[in-house]
C-alpha cells in the first residue's frame, strides 16, 4: 500500500519552491526527487507527473494505493428496498412523527423507494449504521420521477426524493435532514446538489428514466493542514462537482460503526410522491488504513518477561521489537524494554534511572506469541539494579532507555544480526541529570548475555549543537542488507519542555557517524509545527520500517504526537522514492497521513479496561513479521490505573497487513 | 460564581477616576439594547431603492473610513478619551497596527482603543475576597498550627494523601512520599478561562538534598481529585535534586529555571487567554500555553512529597493568589436551552423558534423569535423558561412589502417603549428592515407602515438587524444580499428614528464580514457596547456547522476580528454549532441567546460570560 505521498496537495507547491509543509530548508531530497525519470509519482493529486512516465497522478500505478487513488471498495450498505421490513436497517424520520409508509414501485424491473406522504413535510428513511468514509469512499445510488406535474428543469419543486449523506439520524418535522452532502432529484427533472440546504451543483435530467448517482468522497489536507473530506458528483456520467469540501473529517461521525473509521449516515429523503429512490450501495475505499489494528490476544506484562520483578517494579515501557525466522522455521520474536524500580511519574521531582531488559520467545508460523514462553534477561541487560534510587546512594548511576532493535536477515528472513540502538545518560558531574546521548551495538546476543556500556556514545549531544539531549533512537539501514550502514533517527531535546523535532544522523556499517563539512551527516526529519494540530504540543520516539523493493524504497515512520500536553497518540509519515542509491546520503521527505493520530489516547484500544485518566501511551514498537513481511506487527506500551493494582503497564501486540499495489 | 467585585475599579493600572461620572454611560444602556435575532437570508431580487443601497463601499483592506463618516458621533462610548481621530491617517494606523495580531493588542500604545481590552488580558478587575483564595497566606509564620488554623480571609485548605501536611518554620511541608502525593486544596474552584491569576510563591529548599533525593513542593491548579498523583495542569513545581523550579502544564514540564535560594520570589501569572508567564525575583522568565479555556473549575492545590525529615524538608514558605476578571469572549457558561411555555404547557415548535432577541426591561426580561414567518414576544419567567402571555403572535404580516412574512425580530428598549425592529419579507422575496412599537405592557406592537431601510442600489435585500441605541445616537447593522449573491453587513446610523438611516460608509465591516460561496455563510449579527467598546457578534456557516464569532471596534469602522467565540459544545442542545446570537451587555457579564444546533434542529438556548464592563472607561 502507498498514501502518504498524495496526502498534501498543498505540497504541489514544493516543486515550484513554496512550500506550505516540511519546509525544504531541512535539507532533505525534496519530494520531487524522482522527476529525472526512474522515479515515483511523489504526489497523486497536484496534476503533475512526477517521475516523467507519462502518467500523471491517479494514472500512474504509483497511485493506485493512494487515498486520492484508491479505486478498490469495500461494500458497506447495500439496500434494494426488497425487504418486507425496512425498519430494521433504517430509521424513519421525522421520529417525532408516525413511521410513514413507504410505497416501492418497479421500474424497469428494479425496486424504487417514494411516498414520501404526507407531503406536509421532509421525510426520509436513515440508516441505523454509520457508514465509514473519512479514510475515502463511494455513495452509488439512482433517482427517477414519473411525474413533472408543475414541476420544470430549472425551478425547485415541492416534490423531491434524494440521497442525503448526514451526522444526523433524524430530523425536526417540517425540516429537512442536514445535508453534508445531498444529491436531489426534483419532479420537473432538476437534480441539485446540496450542502445545508444550500445549492452547489446542478444539472438537468430526463422525466420517467432512472439516472444514476455517484458521490465519490476522499480525504485530503487542506491548507491548515487539517484532514477534510471532498467530494467529486457524477449524475449520469455528467460530472457536476469536482474536490468540494464536504466537512472537516473531525466533524463526521466516530462511533459506533465509525468508530475505527469516521463517516456519516446515508439516507433516502424525499417530498411528496412521482419521485424515487433507487437501490443505494455504499463503499469505503478498501486500500489504506493504517488506523486498523488486528487485536492480538496476549497482552504481555513484566512478569510474563521472565525479569526479576525488583528493577522493573514500578514500570515497564518504550519497548523495541524484532521478528526474525530461526533455523527451525520458527518465528523468533526479540523484544527490549525499559524498566525502573520507581515510575515516571516521580521525573518532575527527581531524576529516575531506566535500565534495559531483554526477552526472547518464538511462535509457529502465523501465530502469535504465547504469555509463558519468554526468556527473559532476569536483571538488566544493559544498565544498573536498582535502576533508581531516592536515598542518595545512586549519584554514580547511570541512566539507559528507549531501545530499538533492528533484525538483519539472509535471504531465508534468519536472523543475521540484531542491532541495538538506545539512549544513554551522559553525566559528567552527579549534579547534570537528563542528559542523553545515542548508543548503538552490536552484537546483541541472547537474552541473558550482558552488555557493557562502551566509554564513549555512538553520538552525543555535543555534536549537535541544536540538541541538549539526544533520545528515542531508531535505526534505518540505507540499503536491504545494511552494508553501507544506517540513519539514525533521534529525537532532539531543546530544553524542558516536550520536544518537537527528529532528526537523523548518518552512521557506517561500523557504527560511526558519518561526517559531512565537519560535523555528523544530519538532516531534520519530522517538526511538529509543520505536522498539523495532532502534533501541536509535540512529537517522539520515531519507529521507522523500511521496505525496499524493486522499483525502490518505501519508507514508513510511526512516531508519537501530542495535540496537547499528554495527549499523546501514534501518528504516521511515510516517504518513497525509486532512487534507493540516493539513501546513502539523503532521506526522502516524509508526509503526514491524512487522518492523524492514527491512534489516539481516547481511543479503545488505549482506554480499555482504563479506570482512571492515567490511561496513556507511553511507547510503541514496530516489526516487519520474520515469516510475512507484509505483516506489521506492533507493540502499544500503555500505563493505566487499575483500582487496587496502582499504576500497571501492558504491552499490546496489534497486527496490519500492508499490500503492495 | 459569584463575585465581590472591587468597588470602582479602585486599581486599574492607570489610576483611580470617578467611575461614577463617566461610567454611567455603560451602566445606563446596559438594559436598552439587545442584539439582532439571526437568520438565514431571503433570496434578493430588484430593490425599490432607499436609503441602504445608495452607493458602494470603498473599504480597503478592512481598514479606513475615518475621515469620511462623523466618527466623534459614532465612538461606543463618547466619554472616553481615546485615540483622536482627528488625524485620520494616525488613528488608522494605530488601529492597523494594534489589530494586525491577537497579540499586538495588548501592547502599551494600544491603549487608547477599549477594543483592545477584549482577549488580552488587560483592562482586567481585581476580584477580592469571596473565591477563598489565600492573599499573603505566610505559612512560616504559622509554624506548629494545624493546616486549619492556618489560613487568610475565606481560603479553606482540605488535607489530602497518607499523611497530613505539617506547617513548620520551614512552612508548609505537603508530606507526600515516593508512592503517594500529599498536600492540601486551597479555597473553591476559579474559572481560569475567565479570570487572571497571579500566583506569587517563596519555596524553602531542602537541606542536603542529593541528585537523587526526594524533596520537591509544588503550588498548581488542578482539573481533577488528587489520587496518588496531583495533576498540575498549571503551576510551579520545585524539585531539591535537580534545584531547579519547574512550570508545570498538563501535568508534564513546560519549562524549568534554576531554584535560586529560599528567598527567592515566583511569580505565576496565568492569563484568560492560556498564557502562562513565570518571573522569578520579578524577571520574566517566559510565557507559555495552557489549557485555560479546560479549566473552568481549577482547584488550587499546594502538593508533593518527601523522603527525610521534616526538619529539612522542601516547602512551601507563602503564597499569594490575586485574581481579577478579564474580558474573555470564549469563556462562556451556563449553556442550557430554553423552554416555551403557555399556561403551564409546551409550546409545539416554539422552543425552535428562529432568530431570538432578548431585551431587559428592568423588571422583565423578553425574548422575541420567529416561529413560520410570525413574530412571538416571551417573557423569562425564571432562567431558561420562557412563558408566553397569548398564543397570538406580536407580529404577523399584514402590510405589503411583507407579504413572504416577518422575522428576525430587534427588540430595543427607548423609554418606556418596546421597539421591534424586524425583516419584512416581500412577495419578491426582498427583504427589508422594519419597524414597530408597543408602549404597553405586556407589549403590542403598531407598525411603520413603511421600511425603515430598504434595498437599493447594488443591494437586493437586507435582513436579519441589529439595533444599538444610546443617547442621541441609533445604529443599526444588517445582512445585505448584493446583485452579485454575495452578502456582507452593512452599518447604518441616525440620530432621531424620525429621520432616514444613514450609512457609514468606507469602514471595514464590509470587508469584514464580506461572503460570496455556498460553502460558507455570514448572517445573524448582534451589537452592543461592552466596556466603552462595540461588540459585533455574528454567526459564521462553514459547510453544514455553524458558529458565533465576535468583532469589536471603538467607533464601527475599524474591526478587530477575534474568531470563534461560541461553537458546538459537543453534547446537548447545541452539541453541533450555533447561530442566531443576540446579546446584552449587564454589568460585568455578557448574556447571549442563540440557537443551538444538534443536527436536528436548532433550539432557543442561552449562555453567559462575566467579562468587566467598566474597566476601560479610561486609556487603560
Amino acid at each position: 500500500m502507498r498514501f502518504a505521498l498524495a496526502w498534501l496537495p498543498a505540497l504541489a507547491g514544493l516543486v515550484a519552491g513554496c512550500s506550505l509543509l516540511n519546509a525544504p530548508d531541512r535539507n532533505l531530497i525534496p519530494p520531487d526527487g524522482g522527476v529525472d525519470g526512474g522515479g515515483i509519482e511523489l504526489f497523486c493529486d497536484d496534476g503533475l507527473d512526477d517521475d516523467d512516465d507519462m502518467a500523471t497522478d491517479c494514472e500512474d500505478a504509483d497511485c493506485s494505493q493512494e487515498p486520492a487513488c484508491c479505486e478498490e471498495r469495500r461494500t458497506t450498505l447495500a439496500e434494494d428496498w426488497t425487504a418486507p421490513d425496512l425498519s430494521g436497517g433504517w430509521m424513519f424520520a421525522p421520529t417525532a412523527e408516525p413511521p410513514w409508509t413507504p410505497a416501492r414501485p418497479l421500474f424497469d424491473g428494479t425496486t424504487f423507494l417514494g411516498g414520501f406522504l404526507p407531503d406536509d413535510s421532509p421525510r426520509a428513511l436513515v440508516s441505523n449504521d454509520c457508514v465509514s468514509l473519512g479514510l475515502g469512499g463511494w455513495v452509488d445510488a439512482s433517482l427517477r420521477s414519473t411525474d413533472a406535474t408543475g414541476c420544470t428543469q430549472s425551478d425547485l419543486c415541492d416534490r423531491y426524493a434524494g440521497v442525503v449523506l448526514s451526522v444526523a439520524t433524524d430530523s425536526s418535522p417540517g425540516n429537512k435532514l442536514q445535508d453534508e452532502i445531498a444529491v436531489t432529484l426534483h419532479a420537473g427533472g432538476l437534480v441539485l446538489v446540496t450542502q445545508a440546504d444550500e445549492e452547489i451543483a446542478r444539472t438537468a435530467a430526463p422525466i420517467d428514466r432512472t439516472i444514476d448517482v455517484a458521490i465519490e468522497l476522499r480525504p485530503t489536507l487542506d491548507d491548515m493542514n487539517l484532514p477534510i473530506l471532498r467530494a467529486t458528483v457524477t449524475v449520469d456520467t455528467e460530472l457536476i462537482l469536482e474536490d468540494f469540501t464536504v466537512a472537516p473529517i473531525s466533524d463526521l461521525v466516530a462511533t459506533a460503526d465509525c468508530a475505527e473509521v469516521p463517516g456519516l449516515h446515508v439516507a433516502a429523503q424525499g417530498q411528496g410522491d412521482g419521485v424515487y429512490v433507487g437501490p443505494v450501495t455504499t463503499a469505503k475505499q478498501d486500500c489504506a488504513n493504517p488506523g486498523q489494528f488486528d487485536e492480538q490476544s496476549a497482552i504481555l506484562r513484566s512478569v510474563n518477561l521472565d525479569l526479576t520483578p525488583g528493577w522493573v517494579e514500578a514500570y515497564v515501557g518504550a519497548p523495541g521489537l524484532a521478528s526474525s525466522r530461526n533455523s527451525l522455521s520458527d518465528v523468533q520474536w526479540d523484544l527490549i524494554i525499559e524498566g525502573s524500580n520507581f515510575g515516571p511519574e516521580l521525573e518532575p521531582t527527581v531524576h529516575i534511572g531506566y535500565a534495559l531488559g531483554h526477552a526472547r520467545t518464538s511462535s509457529d508460523e502465523g501465530d502469535d506469541w504465547r504469555l509463558d514462553t519468554w526468556d527473559g534477561s532476569g536483571g538488566p541487560k544493559i544498565g544498573d539494579d536498582p535502576p533508581a534510587c531516592l536515598d542518595g546512594t545512586c549519584d554514580d548511576n547511570r541512566s539507559v532507555r528507549e531501545p530499538h532493535l533492528l533484525a538483519e536477515l539472509n535471504e531465508d528472513r534468519e536472523l543475521r544480526d540484531l542491532v541495538l540502538a538506545f539512549a544513554r545518560e551522559l553525566v559528567t558531574v552527579p549534579s547534570e541529570r537528563d542528559l542523553f546521548g545515542i548508543q548503538v551495538v552490536r552484537p546483541v546476543g541472547s537474552p541473558a548475555t550482558a552488555i557493557g556500556l562502551p566509554i564513549a556514545p555512538t553520538l552525543s549531544p555535543d555534536d549537535i549543537p541544536e540538541c541538549v539531549s539526544l533520545r528515542d533512537p531508531a535505526l534505518i539501514p540505507v540499503d536491504p542488507d545494511a552494508q553501507e550502514g544506517y540513519w539514525l533517527l533521534f529525537t532532539c531535546i531543546t530544553g524542558p519542555g516536550p520536544s518537537m523535532e527528529i532528526h537523523a544522523v548518518r552512521i557506517s556499517r561500523s557504527l560511526e557517524v558519518v561526517q559531512e563539512g565537519g560535523a555528523p551527516l544530519r538532516r531534520i526529519v519530522l517538526v511538529a509545527s509543520e505536522l498539523g494540530p495532532f502534533a501541536a504540543a509535540g512529537i517522539r520516539a520515531p519507529e521507522p520500517v523500511i521496505a525496499f523493493q524493486e522499483d525502490g524504497m518505501r519508507l514508513r515512520i510511526w512516531f508519537l504526537a501530542q495535540r496537547e500536553p499528554g495527549e499523546w497518540g501514534v501518528a504516521l509519515a511515510e516517504a518513497r522514492t525509486h532512487d534507493t542509491g540516493m539513501l546513502r546520503f539523503e532521506l526522502p521527505e516524509p508526509v503526514p497521513f491524512p487522518v492523524n493520530p492514527i491512534l489516539s489516547r481516547a481511543s479503545t484500544l488505549v482506554q480499555s479496561g482504563c479506570f482512571d485518566e492515567v490511561c496513556n501511551i507511553t511507547g510503541i514498537a514496530v516489526t516487519p513479521r520474520g515469516d510475512d513481511p507484509t505483516r506489521l506487527r506492533f507493540l502499544l506500551a500503555r500505563r493505566l490505573n487499575l483500582p487496587g493494582q496502582g499504576l500497571i503497564d501492558q504491552l499490546i501486540p496489534l497486527e496490519q497487513t500492508w499490500r503492495m499495489p | 460564581m459569584g463575585l465581590a467585585l472591587a468597588a470602582a475599579l479602585a486599581c486599574i493600572p492607570v489610576g483611580c477616576g470617578d467611575a461614577t461620572g463617566v461610567g454611567g454611560t455603560s451602566g445606563e444602556n446596559a438594559n436598552d439594547f439587545g442584539g439582532a435575532g439571526g437568520s438565514g437570508g431571503a433570496a434578493g431580487v430588484e430593490g425599490v431603492g432607499g436609503q441602504g443601497g445608495t452607493g458602494a463601499p470603498t473599504t480597503a483592506d478592512g481598514f479606513g473610513g475615518i475621515g469620511s463618516n462623523p466618527v466623534d458621533e459614532l465612538f461606543a462610548d463618547p466619554g472616553r478619551s481615546g485615540a483622536d481621530p482627528a488625524s485620520p491617517e494616525i488613528y488608522e494606523s494605530d488601529a492597523a497596527a494594534c489589530y494586525e495580531t491577537p497579540q499586538s493588542c495588548g501592547a502599551p500604545g494600544c491603549a487608547v482603543f477599549a477594543s483592545c481590552c477584549v482577549r488580552t488580558g488587560v483592562c482586567c478587575l481585581p476580584i477580592v475576597d469571596e473565591l477563598g483564595l489565600p492573599s499573603a497566606l505566610d505559612y512560616q509564620q504559622c509554624a506548629g498550627l494545624e493546616l486549619a488554623a492556618c489560613s487568610t480571609g475565606d481560603a479553606t485548605a482540605a488535607a489530602f494523601g497518607l499523611a497530613e501536611p505539617v506547617i513548620s518554620d520551614r512552612g508548609l511541608v505537603p508530606n507526600g512520599n515516593a508512592v503517594v502525593e500529599g498536600g492540601a486544596l486551597i479555597g473553591a474552584p476559579i474559572n481560569l478561562s475567565s479570570l487572571r491569576v497571579e500566583l506569587r510563591v517563596q519555596f524553602t529548599l531542602p537541606v542536603g538534598c542529593g541528585s537523587t533525593c526526594l524533596q520537591s513542593a509544588g503550588v498548581a491548579f488542578t482539573a481533577t481529585a488528587p489520587d496518588a498523583f496531583v495533576d498540575a495542569d498549571v503551576g510551579l513545581l520545585l524539585s531539591g535534586s535537580r534545584g531547579e523550579v519547574s512550570l508545570m502544564i498538563g501535568n508534564a514540564v513546560a519549562a524549568s529555571f534554576d531554584a535560586g535560594t529560599d528567598s527567592t520570589q515566583w511569580r505565576l501569572v496565568l492569563s484568560p487567554e492560556g498564557t502562562a508567564e513565570v518571573f522569578r525575583d520579578e524577571v520574566s522568565q517566559g510565557a507559555y500555553s495552557f489549557d485555560a479555556a479546560g479549566l473552568p473549575q481549577a482547584q488550587l492545590v499546594v502538593f508533593c512529597r518527601k523522603l527525610g525529615a521534616i526538619s529539612s524538608s522542601a516547602a512551601v514558605a507563602n503564597i499569594d493568589v490575586q485574581t481579577s476578571l478579564c474580558d474573555n469572549p470564549s469563556a462562556w457558561q451556563d449553556r442550557a436551552p430554553f423552554s416555551v411555555t403557555f399556561q403551564g404547557g409546551d409550546v409545539p415548535g416554539h422552543a425552535s423558534g428562529r432568530a431570538p432577541s432578548v431585551v431587559d426591561q428592568g423588571a422583565t426580561r423578553r425574548v422575541a423569535y420567529e416561529v413560520d414567518g410570525e413574530i412571538f414576544v416571551a417573557a423569562e419567567a425564571a432562567p431558561g423558561a420562557l412563558v408566553l402571555e397569548s398564543l397570538v403572535p406580536a407580529l404577523v404580516p399584514t402590510e405589503p412589502f411583507e407579504t413572504n412574512g416577518v422575522g428576525d425580530p430587534e427588540l430595543v428598549v427607548d423609554g418606556t417603549s418596546l421597539l421591534m425592529f424586524y425583516t419584512a419579507r416581500s412577495d419578491t422575496g426582498a427583504g427589508s428592515i422594519g419597524l414597530a412599537t408597543s408602549d404597553q405592557d405586556p407589549p403590542m406592537f403598531t407598525k411603520d407602515l413603511q421600511p425603515v431601510v430598504e434595498p437599493g442600489g447594488d443591494v437586493t435585500s437586507y435582513d436579519a438587524p441589529t439595533v444599538f441605541r444610546r443617547d442621541g445616537l441609533w445604529v443599526l447593522i444588517a445582512r445585505g444580499t448584493l446583485t452579485d449573491g454575495a452578502t456582507e453587513l452593512h452599518a447604518f446610523y441616525t440620530n432621531d428614528l424620525g429621520t432616514p438611516w444613514t450609512r457609514i460608509f468606507d469602514g471595514g465591516l464590509e470587508h469584514l464580514t464580506r461572503t460570496d460561496g455556498p460553502g460558507n455563510e455570514l448572517t445573524g449579527p448582534s451589537l452592543i457596547v461592552h466596556n466603552s467598546a462595540y461588540h459585533l457578534y455574528y454567526a459564521r456557516r462553514t459547510g453544514t456547522r455553524w458558529a458565533i464569532e465576535l468583532a469589536v471596534s471603538d467607533e464601527l469602522l475599524l474591526w478587530r476580528p477575534l474568531g470563534q467565540v461560541l461553537a458546538g459544545s459537543g453534547a446537548g442542545f447545541d452539541s453541533l454549532g450555533a447561530r442566531s446570537p443576540d446579546a446584552i451587555s449587564g454589568p460585568d457579564r455578557v448574556d447571549l441567546v442563540y440557537a443551538g444546533q444538534n443536527g436536528v434542529a436548532f433550539d432557543l438556548g442561552q449562555a453567559t460570560r462575566s467579562a468587566p464592563s467598566e474597566t476601560a472607561l479610561f486609556d487603560f
